[in-house]
């Protein structure tokens, strides 16, 4: 089931009204939620509910030997839950990149070894609960938390439906405290999250969709058929695009999240926005990347242990987060390209410390200007790595991107206009929500009761009539 | 506490409740559209709700005489749609084509080997099309464009759209398109690869379902999908446009395999009465030796590596490449392909 489709909300809107009439059983409504939560991923594929079920239960037992320290092996149990928190992932993931990356290492030094082939189908939201249970263990391990000793509560946090297929990555110290004693009594900011549902389809079905269909995917695809001026563009629309798929699924897990009465992190705070790379990765896909600082670069010394490791801590920590997204080269590449930005960056911020060379106030506005312009613009080259779909595809497109050769290329003029409305939706983002906001509070309800479905018909007729498929489903 | 005549709890429900029953109400028809597109899951319960919902608000449309209205709406949003200043899309004709009368076109048979394929004369302005094993996604059209772009006096065009098909031109009118796409960019050689959805009812251009139409693999399906078949094949044939039809491989799944393989047969037949086009089979290509389903082949240097993707439907870039290679080799025996020279 997909967040924009009808059956999902029909499963809602059966999900919501029992999720506030049960609220008065404590345990009834949990288990009700969690039986939504499971029914939501059987639909995928019922074996995939097997897999979340035994993480579910074996992350339980681990965390609980880890705080009860049994045997003073604490430090045992918890190597051993990494272990099989990371072999799932490895195994669903990255198995077939591991075995040919093996056999061909093994060739080398004159072994012919074949190891199994297996047909793995990757679990639906595998790469995000995995990092929640991984975070619930480390925070156990570490006194951060005290591990719940129901498995009720628990199955919930990891399989919780408006999170599990991508997010937002949750703590459990955050979440598992909104189950005590019924949760939310009564659905606080209904009006916001309406609005971000609305802009959540709005960002998704409209915009991501169009500019997926219409430039990006021919492009990235094919890119040797095409002009340098068109590759330009479809690299700027795949930056609208990546942003407005994620942030507008986000959206509505939040927003669908916050009716039943839980409040998520946010995800997304106007990413490109920034002057610095450092402050991009603050705001994008924010609970990775605060997951990545948290459990990756501090642990192996942050900035503590002198600039050199500094950089190579931030070169590590990037890497992973490409290698997160899926075992492929050209993944890998986008993270080092991210590391090589963010350790310049550093290293830049390290030097300018000692010599404030930026005096009077229009110099600086220029300065922001060209840092804001510097960094959007390697962000979108980095697009690039992550979009293709391979390493060579890459290469080949960043050629194309310089073959003068061809330079006119008749392309449709609304593409350009599509792209220019894609940034205003950008730049307007919060604009427009706040407007959405301020719209119900003054509406009376039988109004609200005409708008929304107006709304949702609206967006629906002009979106595509095939949706391309969330992005962010594959990791 | 004053207390709120409605709760926001009570709020959301309603306005829930309301979209759940308008939304579908109002888009009615694509809703069925959108059902019948996806997969076949395991769990269908709310699909079959929302389905049969759908189905019994268009009877309400048409018992109120509401439907005028409707139809004359849908083609306001088409209007604006496709209106070239804003999505770019060309109208096509809203005058839909009646789907052809069911009756056989006779026409001799012949044998593979009497057909005289003229050469092809360069420079080449190919057209691909097809679903989704063309559209990006699956795994044929995109190596396919890029392999051409490799020769001398090659053009190439690529149109590919998930979920078509022959069977429902409602949804998707390949017709239509083809002869839009003709027009549009004069080619002299067309790759098709076309009709992985289509083992299913077929339907009128107006959506209109056909009792007879609704068995795949029923005789009267079986002509009225060739004529189908002919009828894209003739719009070529009417242009001098030479056809590879490019047939699917082997599947996963057993039945889904079975239905594919009768496909396969239907546009061998129509393709060998056809002159100037050609089949090309892919059955055998990405089986393993004993011609059975595989998610592995070899690669020239001996490694496994993986040809399908997690559906055992669309193939892997690898596993396009294989069938690309086939493609192309099919291709030089009426055309002559030339490298282009490494700058």
């Amino acid at each position: 089931m997909l967040f924009p489709t009808l059956d999902f909300f029909a499963f809602f809107t059966l999900v919501l009204i029992l999720n506030w009439s049960l609220k008065k059983w404590s345990f009834i409504w949990r288990l009700f939620l969690l039986l939504a939560s499971y029914f939501f991923y059987s639909v995928w594929d019922l074996r995939f509910l097997l897999i979340l079920i035994l993480v579910s239960l074996f992350n339980f037992l681990s965390a609980l030997s880890i705080y009860k320290d049994f045997f003073g092996k604490k430090k045992n149990f918890f190597i051993i839950s990494l272990i099989y928190n990371l072999s799932l992932l490895g195994i669903f993931k990255y198995y077939d990149f591991f075995r040919v990356s093996a056999e061909s290492l093994l060739e080398r030094f004159g072994f012919s070894a074949h190891f199994p082939l297996l047909e793995i189908i990757l679990p639906i939201g595998l790469s995000f609960y995995i990092f929640k249970v991984i975070s619930y263990n480390i925070d156990v391990y570490l006194g951060k938390i005290m591990p719940t000793s129901s498995f009720l509560d628990f199955s919930i946090y990891v399989s919780f439906f408006p999170h599990l297929l991508s997010g937002p990555i949750m703590r459990a110290g955050d979440f598992l405290i909104q189950l005590k004693d019924g949760g939310a009594k009564k659905i606080e900011n209904l009006a916001e999250n309406f609005a971000l549902i609305l802009m959540g389809l709005f960002k998704k079905l409209v915009i991501s969709s169009y500019l997926t269909i219409s430039i990006t995917d021919d492009v990235f695809a094919v890119p040797e058929n095409h002009s340098p001026l068109i590759i330009l563009l479809a690299i700027f629309a795949y930056t609208l695009v990546i942003y407005f798929d994620f942030s507008g699924y986000s959206d509505m897990a939040i927003g669908f999240a916050g009716l039943l009465g839980f409040k998520s992190p946010i995800n997304f705070d106007s990413p490109y926005l920034v002057t610095n790379l450092r402050d991009f990765w603050r705001r994008w896909h924010i609970t990775l990347s605060d997951w990545i600082r948290d459990y990756v670069y501090i642990p192996l010394g942050g900035g503590q242990k002198g600039k050199l490791r500094k950089y190579f801590n931030l070169m590590v920590a990037m890497i992973l987060t490409g290698l997160w997204h899926g075992a492929a080269g050209h993944f890998i590449f986008w993270g080092f390209w991210q590391g090589l930005g963010l350790t310049l960056n550093h290293a830049f911020l390290d030097l300018k410390k000692s010599s404030q060379f930026l005096r009077n106030s229009w110099q600086k506005a220029i300065s922001s200007f060209l840092a804001g312009f510097l960094t959007f613009n390697f962000i979108s080259f980095g697009w690039i790595f992550f979009r293709s779909e391979n390493l060579q595809t890459s290469f080949s497109l960043i050629k194309s991107l310089f073959n003068f050769h061809k330079i006119f290329e008749p392309f449709k003029i609304y593409i350009l206009f599509l792209i220019i409305f894609g940034f205003f939706v950008f730049l307007l983002e919060r604009k427009i929500i706040k407007f959405l906001i301020n719209f119900q509070q003054k509406l009376p309800f039988f109004l609200l009761l005409l708008l929304f479905p107006i709304l949702i018909i609206l967006i629906f007729k002009f979106s595509p009539d095939i949706l391309p498929s969330f992005i962010y489903f594959k990791f | 506490m004053e207390k709120e005549f409605f709760s926001p709890n009570k709020k959301a429900i309603f306005i829930l409740i309301f979209i759940i029953l308008t939304v579908p109400f109002y888009e009615s028809k694509r809703a069925v559209i959108w059902e019948t597109q996806r997969p076949k899951q395991q769990n269908e319960i709310f699909s079959s709700i929302i389905l049969a919902y759908a189905e019994k608000s268009e009877e309400i449309k048409e018992k109120f005489g509401l439907k005028d209205f409707f139809e004359k709406e849908h083609l306001f949003w088409l209007k604006i749609k496709k209106s070239p200043l804003i999505f770019g899309e060309k109208i096509i004709s809203e005058k839909e084509e009646k789907t052809p009368e069911k009756k056989m076109i006779e026409e001799k048979k012949i044998e593979e080997s009497e057909i005289k394929i003229e050469k092809i004369e360069s420079p080449y302005r190919i057209l691909i099309l097809g679903d989704s094993f063309i559209a990006v996604y699956g795994g044929v059209g995109d190596p396919l464009e890029r392999e051409l772009l490799n020769y001398k006096d090659v053009e190439v065009f690529r149109l590919g759209r998930v979920s078509s098909g022959l069977s429902r031109p409602d949804y998707f009118n390949w017709n239509l398109t083809a002869k839009e796409l003709i027009s549009q960019y004069k080619p002299n050689v067309a790759i098709v690869m076309l009709g992985s959805n289509d083992a299913q009812a077929l339907t009128t251009s107006e959506g209109k379902v056909v009792v007879n139409f609704v068995k795949f693999g029923k005789e009267e399906w079986i002509k009225e999908y060739q004529n189908r078949v002919l009828e894209l094949l003739k719009i070529f044939k009417e242009n001098d446009i030479f056809v590879f039809w490019i047939g699917f491989p082997i599947m996963r799944d057993s039945k889904y395999s079975e239905k594919i393989n009768i496909l396969n047969k239907i546009y061998q037949a129509e393709v060998l009465n056809h002159k100037n086009a050609k089949f090309i089979s892919t059955w055998e290509l990405l089986a393993d030796e004993k011609g059975n389903y595989t998610a592995y082949l070899l690669d020239e240097k001996g490694k496994q590596k993986l040809v399908r993707v997690s559906d055992g439907i669309h193939l892997t870039f690898f596993g396009g490449k294989i069938l690309v290679k086939e493609v192309v080799e099919n291709m030089t025996k009426v055309m002559q392909l030339e490298l282009k020279e490494k700058k």
